[in-house]
């Protein structure tokens, strides 16, 4: 017992004054206010014990956390840099997929050029060789012959200017789709345009290897007006996804050539049809190639993914263009059956 | 169901104890037993068999009955049980066929009755001398009997020595042994809950290395120099006969996620200084997820005071006695005041107890399914169905 409660307790027992019902009562008290004051004592020497012991743990963790928040803080530098680093590497690799399809093109737009520059050169000579005439012809004094050399010189000039300025819109669009993005916009016939892709890629082909053929079906919806699109950036898609359709239907036939029943009749087809919907049109390129394999079907979109031999595609082409198609609020679905050939379905909206 | 409660520092003590209480015509046919290892529970045994009476007995940690707390010393609760009611199961086991042992007790306690609530007494310590497996002594009992049987119960003591502890009948004793007291279901309600007031402090920790009972690393770094240092006692990392149970983890053990919106206490028992490890009283496997402690706070003994009267009014019960599980570490926590749970709790169910300090005890926390618990203090209330 407390000591000064002993105390008190021996001076109530030795008192003769106090009767033993409040002796008894007093007894009680004191071994309750003794309780008390262990309890208190118990308390205060536990809190204090577990203060410190709480103290020193929450310094060394408060330290510890100080501690990974300087790591964290270095991993997150590091982290920026490379996320930098990759965003550049991302840019370079869009970059190169862009002078890739280019390349594809470079052989179609040679083919397009030569055309021009064939009759630039026939009619320089024709109107070089008129000239030469016009000149006897003046010697010889007959004007009205003169006159008549001179208009049809002028007529081979505007020729020569006709076909000049049409490779110089081939080489601006060659340029156009070369160049960075660029976020304008123009009202653009999407028919020409599909068709200039088609023809592009078609005779890209061909140079490249003079053994492929294919029958190429269009069928443009003249109903649909002017849309307002990056052209370059779905000329990119278009060029894209048509020379896979080509590569698909030529693939099939190489594989049906090695094998025993030949091509039985089988002709790469590939066919490029726009409609009009209520607010969107449809661009839909179909092949007849193998088809693509379920069990991929849900890849094709993603960046780096290919079905082509090692160096033959980038594996972002079809990721390029979901991206490109979904920038302009459009969708680009893919629908195949294997072995009977792949749509393309290119929605984009009118009201863009 | 009569019951009551008597106490005493020897055996003639029970003796004369036992006949007072047969005095009013009292005519228990159950005692269960905690008493310190240093009693003689051969001469408590034949005491109660000379009077007809079945044994259901654990060593103690210490012991109490209603107002009276005692250390080396026997507390019993009798009980006035139908014959036809309960059933004394025991069965003994070595440490690698506990499982069989288990499921043996089990299945006899199913063909006792179709719905057999359970009163168990383990071991507290295993023989290699460590600290014996609760959890798995639970979870093979919730495997025999079901996820829906109530069980409630403790880990026998021997006053700290941490050597020998021993459960026994009238007719069997075993260090190595379950003593259960089987209740018919349908006609005596075992109502309860375990309560721990541990709180987890600081930082969510993860296990990166341990085999079995040895922790060595905490978040990537040394689970003994991460363990003193943190808890103030960084001298002592050098030093190799540390005792880290008895001068620290019985304050701050470790507390570790389990099941839904559960925890349970882990405890470093010792330092393997040659395995540089923490050897802790349950396995914690490499991932798990757990935090340092805060001890209970003072008011924990109201909290489990408060939720017993809150389950009592919510039950619209009473009890025909009550037995308290409370684990032996809970002491040095709150002193003085484990007395008061002890009494608040027979306080509020108004019947007599009886109850010791354990070495983990067995029980469901408030609508928690069956669990082992450490730190907790795990109370159980009879009472015989009208």
């Amino acid at each position: 017992m407390n000591k000064n409660l002993q105390h008190i307790l021996d001076i109530v027992n030795q008192s003769k004054q106090l009767s033993e019902g409040d002796i008894s009562a007093i007894l009680n008290y004191l071994k309750k206010a003794d309780k008390d004051l262990l309890i208190s004592d118990f308390k205060l020497e536990r809190t204090n014990k577990v203060k410190r012991t709480t103290a020193i743990l929450l310094e060394e963790t408060i330290g510890e956390l100080e501690q990974k928040r300087a790591a964290i803080e270095e991993t997150n530098f590091a982290l920026n840099k490379s996320l930098e680093e990759l965003k550049s590497a991302q840019a370079q690799l869009v970059q190169a997929e862009k002078m890739a399809s280019l390349g594809e093109l470079t052989a179609g737009i040679a083919h397009e050029i030569q055309n021009p520059l064939n009759f630039v050169n026939n009619f320089s000579e024709v109107s070089k060789e008129l000239l030469e005439e016009m000149l006897e012809e003046i010697k010889n004094g007959d004007m009205e012959e003169v006159n008549s050399i001179a208009n049809d010189v002028t007529q081979n000039l505007e020729k020569i200017l006709h076909h000049g300025k049409r490779a110089d819109g081939i080489v601006k669009g060659m340029l156009q789709h070369s160049r960075k993005n660029s976020d304008e916009k123009e009202a653009i016939d999407i028919n020409l345009l599909v068709d200039e892709y088609l023809r592009l890629a078609y005779h890209g082909l061909r140079a490249k290897d003079n053994t492929f053929n294919a029958s190429l079906d269009s069928s443009y919806d003249k109903s649909i007006e002017k849309i307002s699109i990056i052209p370059q950036d779905i000329g990119r898609v278009v060029l894209n996804i048509i020379t896979n359709a080509f590569y698909a239907c030529n693939e099939k036939k190489k594989k049906l050539e090695k094998e025993q029943s030949g091509l039985n009749g089988f002709q790469p087809k590939v066919s490029v049809t726009t409609k009009k919907e209520n607010n969107s049109i449809e661009i839909i390129i179909s092949d007849n190639g193998n088809g693509i394999k379920k069990t991929i079907i849900n890849k094709i979109f993603q960046p780096f993914f290919t079905t082509k031999p090692t160096g033959q595609g980038t594996g972002l082409g079809l990721s390029l263009s979901y991206d490109i198609i979904t920038t302009h609020g459009g969708t680009l679905k893919v629908d195949s059956e294997t072995g009977k050939g792949t749509n393309f379905i290119i929605k984009l909206p009118t009201n863009n | 169901m009569n019951s009551k409660s008597i106490n005493g520092k020897s055996t003639e003590d029970i003796k004369q104890a036992l006949q007072n209480s047969l005095v009013d015509g009292f005519d228990p046919t159950v005692a269960i037993v905690f008493m310190s290892v240093k009693q003689d529970r051969k001469a408590i045994c034949e005491l109660m068999d000379s009077k007809n009476i079945d044994v259901f007995g654990a060593t103690s940690c210490g012991e109490f009955t209603n107002n009276h707390q005692s250390e080396g010393e026997i507390a019993i609760l009798l009980l006035e049980l139908s014959k036809e009611h309960y059933a004394i199961l025991f069965e003994d086991f070595v440490d690698e066929n506990l499982d069989n042992a288990v499921s043996k007790l089990a299945n006899n306690a199913l063909k006792q009755f179709t719905n057999p609530s359970l009163i168990v007494c383990s071991p507290g310590v295993n023989q290699k001398g460590e600290h014996f497996e609760g959890e798995k002594l639970v979870k093979s009992l919730e495997k025999s009997l079901g996820p829906d049987k109530i069980c409630f119960g403790g880990m026998a003591g021997d006053d700290w020595m941490l050597k020998e502890t021993f459960v026994f009948t009238n007719y069997k004793e075993a260090k190595y042994g379950i003593v259960a007291l089987v209740l018919d279901g349908d006609k005596i309600a075992l109502n309860g809950m375990a309560v721990t007031g541990w709180k987890p402090l600081g930082i969510t920790r993860t296990v990166t290395k341990s085999k079995g009972q040895l922790l060595y690393e905490i978040d990537g770094k040394s689970a003994v120099e991460l363990y003193l240092r943190y808890l103030g006692k960084e001298d002592k990392i050098a030093e190799k006969d540390f005792k880290v149970f008895e001068e620290l983890s019985m304050e701050y053990p470790f507390i570790v996620e389990r099941d839904k919106d559960e925890t349970v206490l882990k405890t470093p028992m010792k330092i393997d200084s040659a395995e540089k490890a923490l050897v802790i009283d349950i396995p914690m496997p490499e991932g798990s997820k757990f935090w340092f402690t805060q001890p209970p706070e003072f008011d924990i003994v109201e909290e489990v005071i408060e939720k017993a009267s809150e389950l009592k009014m919510e039950l619209r019960t009473e009890a025909d006695a009550l037995l308290i599980f409370s684990c032996a570490g809970r002491q040095p926590i709150l002193g003085p005041m484990t007395t008061d749970e002890n009494e608040g709790l027979a306080e509020v169910w108004q019947s007599p107890m009886a109850g010791f300090f354990t070495y983990g005890e067995f029980g469901r926390v408030l609508n928690g399914r069956q669990n082992y618990h450490s730190g907790a203090c795990c109370w159980v209330t009879l009472k015989e169905k009208a």
